[in-house]
């Protein structure tokens, strides 16, 4: 599904990225964690085009970054802070973006509308969304597209807990049908509830990518994680 | 680093932020010592073929010119504006203190500027032992810019502090545009008044075929503008004491008086704007999140691209007015020139086969200067991420940017024709030109994006950092320009060469569209190819 070899990105004579090697299969839900600076951000934006890397090959599907258009049709990004057009409604911003994605199956649309609580707020404009509120119309419009892969950037921050629970109720029927999802996220409980594989980034390589199961075992994401940055250092 | 005045120097720091690019940077020093040297080298020329008080008059001039130009350029997207609202009212900062500060970041670099091209005069007159005219050279003219810049910043203060009965953020930006024009046509009209047909009979007496008469008409024009402002009323008084050769009680009384007044219109401007600070502040922040743009039920891709540029444009009142500044600066330029053609204040022959090259050619100036084409992607900000993340086709981006800029051109142009017409001119040559006009701002428009493209300033928090304050702005000249003045000149040298005004038009049409179509498929075909699969 997404493969990514010997990714590097250099800031200035700081190496952000030294080699980054992932692959995840589809259906697979990869939690990416790291601490502050790790390369995370940079990975994410590396792979959605926002950044061009230095060095390495990252591939969706078997499509290369170089076919910008049908690479991007690979993927929905919900970043962190998600910067959209403020004047316009959530309800025209989904339908513009369906357009670009070639997707004309608005059946699902409402329901997940629905399902965010946001039936009234989605015909306003944007500019007076809250943080937790732009992250939802985010969701659904990921889950409306229904990429091949949904790549998210801290996707909890600013929600409420009914929304984090429709949250995980829908990434799981997502995958279910034949879904992929990549997000980092600070949250190591989250991370351990929701993924069904981990990667850990410490200094701009992967230091572990091992199926949550087999990580965890007796002990807690958490513990395995500060383990992991106590040898590596 | 502490400052003695920190709000002062952030605001300084958030309105002229230095660009981030070494190029772009390089591309400012250059075009400020461009300027320099030319104001330099005109400067010499006013100091060898006037006499010293015309000098004198002349750097009074230019410098009150010059800042009140800057004042009116920069200040009113920055000073009566209130991008900062979010950031300062959770602050415990007096609304005054804000506001106050807000005045002087806004007053130090245009007087800074007009200080420092006043350094090669003040040398000349030291070096002509003109000691007296040196001590009121350095004493006026700061006091007489800051004098200027307070007095325009009075008014418009006026406008601000009734912000709330405005219904939009445009309306509200373009009525402040509006009044600096109506002050400029005002002083105009004043000095008209007061000429009672002066200029005429110089320009009568102007001859420009050889050097000699060139500054011998330059002599009688410094001469005679001298002569002018000596019959104003008010201004005769501080021009009479400000050239005289001693150093008068009067003078000093003048530099008081000046300085009493701008003390006061400095309190009447904070006290204008801050009265209100909170009630506009937080009305300009919710007219920009709160108002809805339509989303058009359009059926083409091409349509999704047009949409998203209209989003763009949308997006900040700044880019809104822009656009209908666009559309509205050339007609009503044209209907000003041609009213003072109709009515000879100008001395030009709307006979010659040059009238119409002329109009058409000043328009095509006009429509490319204040254009919208050269920033497009600055303009995106924050959301220029969105066309990266997104399946976006970059193509498609730009010339969705090309034909937003052309539409709002070929309406004023067409506009300008229109006006142009109405006043008896329009004949075959004059539609000709009108293509002609057409086709080569499209041109400009085809070439002006490509460097914004390729290094675009998106760090911006006030929306006149992507524009007008965006050295993009030059280096996007620099691309369409040439090809424009390189039409131009072969059609004035066609003309020189004794072709007939019908014909070298038709050929100048034929390499307009040459050119056109020529880059259309240039940029369609070659330039957005990918490098490899």
């Amino acid at each position: 599904m997404l493969t990514i070899k010997n990714l590097k990105k250099r800031y200035g004579s700081k190496e952000i990225l030294q080699g980054v090697e992932l692959h995840i299969e589809k259906g697979e839900i990869l939690g990416f964690v790291g601490s502050n600076g790790a390369g995370k951000t940079t990975t994410l934006n590396s792979i959605t085009g926002i950044l061009e890397p230095d060095e390495g090959m990252i591939t969706i599907n078997g499509i290369s970054k170089l076919e910008k258009l049908t690479y991007k049709k690979q993927f929905f990004y919900i970043p962190d802070t998600i910067n959209v057009f403020k004047n316009i409604s959530g309800y025209d911003w989904i339908h513009f973006v369906m357009k670009l994605y070639d997707n004309k199956q608005t059946g699902k649309l409402n329901e997940f509308v629905r399902n965010f609580d946001m039936e009234e707020a989605i015909h306003n404009p944007m500019g007076s969304y809250s943080y937790g509120m732009m992250h939802k119309m985010s969701l659904i419009a990921a889950f409306t597209i229904n990429p091949p892969i949904i790549i998210m950037d801290e996707p909890l921050n600013g929600l409420d807990p009914t929304a984090v629970l429709m949250f995980k109720r829908l990434l799981k029927t997502y995958v279910e049908e034949g879904g992929t999802v990549f997000f980092s996220t600070h949250l190591l409980d989250v991370a351990e509830k929701i993924c069904s594989t981990v990667a850990i980034l410490k200094d701009g390589k992967i230091v572990l990518h091992e199926d949550i199961n087999n990580v965890i075992g007796e002990h807690t994401l958490e513990a395995i994680f500060m383990e992991k940055q106590a040898n590596e250092a | 680093m502490k400052h003695k005045f920190p709000l002062t120097t952030f605001f300084i720091s958030s309105f002229y932020s230095r660009p981030k690019q070494t190029m772009l940077q390089v591309v400012l020093i250059i075009a400020f010592f461009y300027l320099y040297l030319q104001l330099t080298a005109v400067n010499v020329a006013i100091y060898f073929l006037g006499d010293i008080q015309e000098y004198m008059l002349y750097n009074l001039v230019i410098s009150n010119i010059l800042v009140f130009s800057l004042v009116a350029y920069l200040s009113i997207s920055t000073v009566f504006h209130y991008h900062e609202f979010n950031m300062m009212a959770p602050l415990p900062i007096e609304p005054e203190r804000i506001v106050a500060s807000k005045v002087c970041s806004s007053l130090i670099v245009p007087v800074c500027i007009s200080i420092v091209i006043q350094i090669p005069t003040l040398l000349f007159i030291i070096i002509s032992m003109e000691f007296v005219e040196a001590v009121k050279l350095i004493l006026f003219i700061p006091i007489s810019n800051v004098f200027t810049s307070l007095l325009l910043m009075s008014i418009l203060s006026v406008i601000s502090h009734f912000r709330h009965l405005f219904i939009s953020n445009v309306m509200y930006l373009i009525t402040n545009i509006l009044v600096v024009f109506m002050i400029v046509v005002a002083f105009s009209l004043f000095i008209k008044h007061n000429l009672r047909g002066g200029f005429g009979l110089v320009f009568s007496e102007l001859g420009l075929s050889n050097v000699s008469e060139l500054k011998g008409s330059i002599s009688i024009l410094l001469n005679l503008i001298y002569e002018i402002s000596l019959h104003l009323p008010l201004i005769s008084t501080v021009v009479g004491e400000f050239t005289s050769g001693s150093l008068s009680w009067m003078f000093f009384f003048l530099i008081s008086l000046f300085i009493i007044i701008s003390s006061l219109l400095f309190f009447m401007i904070t006290k204008n704007i801050s009265m209100n600070y909170f009630k506009n502040g937080h009305l300009e922040i919710s007219q920009t999140s709160r108002k809805k743009s339509r989303m058009y039920n359009m059926k083409s891709e091409w349509g999704y691209y047009l949409q998203r540029e209209l989003w763009v444009i949308q997006s900040e009142a700044y880019f809104k007015m822009q656009i209908v500044l666009g559309l509205l600066f050339p007609p009503v330029i044209s209907l000003i020139l041609l009213i003072t053609l109709q009515k000879d204040w100008l001395f030009l022959d709307t006979e010659s086969v040059y009238f119409e090259k002329y109009f058409a050619y000043t328009l095509l100036l006009m429509s490319c200067m204040n254009n919208i084409s050269g920033t497009p992607y600055s303009r995106e900000g924050k959301y220029s991420y969105l066309s990266l993340y997104l399946p976006f086709n970059e193509r498609k981006i730009y010339f969705s940017k090309v034909i937003v800029a052309s539409a709002t051109s070929i309406i004023a142009v067409i506009t300008s024709f229109l006006v142009y017409s109405m006043f008896g001119y329009m004949n075959v040559d004059s539609f000709m030109m009108m293509l002609i006009v057409l086709f080569l701002v499209t041109c400009y428009n085809l070439l002006a994006p490509i460097y914004d493209m390729k290094n675009p300033s998106t760090e911006w928090g006030n929306p006149s950092e992507a524009v007008k304050s965006n050295p993009n702005v030059l280096i996007s000249l620099c691309y369409g320009i040439p090809v424009i003045i390189l039409i131009v000149l072969i059609h004035f040298v066609v003309l020189l060469l004794g072709i007939s005004s019908f014909w070298s038009t038709v050929l100048i049409l034929m390499i307009a569209v040459f050119c056109t179509f020529g880059l259309l498929k240039w940029l369609s075909k070659s330039y957005f190819q990918p490098k490899s699969a």
